[in-house]
């Protein structure tokens, strides 16, 4: 027995009502239904009847659930990627924007985020969003969108390893980072929008992707000019100190040509003396830098640094005055006395606008523990040293 | 009569699909349903909901082929092995067997359930 063309009709607006869509499904339960229904015809019961069996075995939403659970099967390699993809690209994420605050606040443990952060992001997360991006786009291996796809993800890969490369400093970085750097903004990023302004669908995807590899760019930027900062800060400092070592050799060459004299040997002890209190403080800012709870101690005021270095300089001001009156003394000549006047002096200046500016805030830095305040302690050791050697270069 | 438990049957679906493609040179949706309540004499009953998704995923892993042929009035889709399938039928198959004197194994059932190849 065969259902009439008008029951077969009623099973396929009932399929069409369900939206059965995905391949063929729709083909294989028309005619799997009708064949079930005729079977039950064939054992004696009406079309009525035998189709309330079929469709009761099937349930309420029953077709929908065999459609949903066809596709979930078939995809299902792909949804498990997908998922793997998202964990990856999160957790990727995450460790790599920790790692670029750990190293931009010096905290231990930044080689190892980054490093944990890289491998997921760039072994794991970008070349699943490509394979993803691939297979729900079904491009074809030779068509221009696949092409231009696979240019993308390779511009990625090379962008990553040339942060990688910088990082550990391995050799070839700089030219790396030359390729990158056209690449990225010549090649990539016009490539992302044109697809982004194309794009129906997975707007979503390629702007992640876009801001993924802005991030990186800004990051490297940023990292390489706080480096070239770092530089900048500290090649003062190795410029004094190169040129208080030099005087530090005068001194001593100077020194023993002149022999008997007692009042070098004073003012030679108060010399010493002042350069050892300035070590004293050089070192203590070294120690604070290394303290966490500096700042925490600097809002609570139950300790503050620039105490500390009002002290210490209170205490070495009586002792400058002494070194530089001892100085004066023996110093014949006028311009040389004027000028260990001038850089030994420790008088608070009266500045516009400002008012009293104190003589200790002349070498004292708001960053504690900074470069700069080290540098100008360094500097003050070398005027301190210079004025010794401007009197025995007279002699 | 019991019917076997959809539990047990999960993992079986497939080769099951597969030995019956490979001793039938072409089926149906119903047709493999119907064999299978015949050979298992009513214990094992292939739903909708589980012959479908396993059908649809062997024509994905081009293991088999569908070809359509208009039959009272109606779109009839055959699924058949491609020569790929075949050698996945034939390696299922093996597991299968494998799979079924390790159990006989297990629980202890002796040679009066071993498989006749």
């Amino acid at each position: 027995m065969h259902l009439s063309v008008k029951q077969q009709k009623e099973i396929n607006d009932l399929l069409t009502r369900e939206n059965i869509t995905y391949s063929h499904l729709f083909d294989d339960l028309l005619d799997h239904l009708c064949c079930d229904i005729e079977h039950k015809m064939n054992s004696g019961l009406t079309y009525a009847n035998a189709s309330a069996q079929v469709f009761e075995a099937i349930g309420l939403n029953g077709l929908k659930e065999i459609q949903e659970a066809t596709i979930f099967y078939v995809k299902l390699n792909l949804l498990v990627m997908k998922k793997f993809m998202n964990v990856t690209g999160i957790a990727g994420g995450i460790l790599l924007v920790s790692s670029f605050l750990f190293k931009f606040q010096h905290w231990p443990g930044a080689g190892v985020l980054m490093t944990l952060g890289f491998i997921l992001t760039f072994l794991g997360f970008i070349p699943l969003a490509f394979i993803n991006t691939i297979k729900e786009l079904k491009l074809k291996l030779n068509s221009p969108k696949f092409i231009s796809y696979t240019v993308g993800f390779l511009i990625l890969l090379q962008f990553g390893a040339t942060f990688l490369w910088v990082i550990m400093h391995w050799p070839g970085a700089n030219s790396m980072k030359l390729i990158s750097f056209f690449l990225v903004p010549c090649v990539f990023f016009p490539m992302v929008f044109y697809h982004v302004l194309k794009a129906k669908t997975k707007r979503l995807l390629y702007f992640a992707l876009a801001i993924c590899a802005f991030c990186f760019v800004t990051a490297e930027t940023v990292y390489n000019y706080n480096k070239q900062i770092s530089v900048n800060r500290v090649s003062p400092y190795l410029d004094i100190e190169q040129e208080h070592a030099y005087m530090m050799w005068k001194i001593s060459e100077v020194s023993d040509s002149i022999t008997g004299k007692s009042v070098f040997f004073e003012i030679n002890t108060k010399r010493r003396e002042l350069i050892k209190t300035i070590n004293t403080l050089q070192a203590q800012i070294l120690k604070d830098k290394d303290n966490v709870f500096t700042m925490l101690r600097d809002i609570t005021h139950t300790y503050r640094f620039e105490d500390v270095h009002r002290q210490k300089f209170k205490d070495i001001k009586p002792e400058m005055a002494k070194y530089r009156g001892l100085l004066e003394k023996e110093i014949k000549s006028k311009e040389t006395k004027q000028y260990v006047q001038k850089s030994l002096s420790t008088s608070d200046i009266e500045i516009e606008g400002y008012g009293l500016y104190k003589w200790y805030k002349r070498n004292y830095y708001e960053v504690q523990g900074s470069v700069e305040m080290y540098t100008n302690l360094e500097r003050f050791k070398l005027l301190i040293n210079k004025a010794y050697f401007e009197l025995l270069n007279e002699q | 009569m019991n019917k076997i438990s959809a539990e047990l049957l999960k993992g079986s679906l497939k080769p099951i699909v597969l030995k019956l493609l490979k001793e039938n040179q072409r089926m149906y949706g119903y047709e493999i349903t119907q064999k299978v309540e015949e050979i298992s004499k009513g214990k094992i009953i292939l739903t909708y909901g589980a012959l479908y998704p396993v059908l649809h995923r062997l024509e994905k892993d081009g293991v088999v082929v569908t070809e359509h042929e208009i039959v009272n009035n109606r779109n009839r889709v055959y699924y058949k092995l491609t020569p790929k399938g075949g050698k996945k039928s034939i390696e299922k198959i093996n597991e299968m067997h494998e799979f079924l004197q390790t159990l006989g194994l297990l629980f202890n059932l002796g040679t009066k359930y071993s498989i006749c190849t």
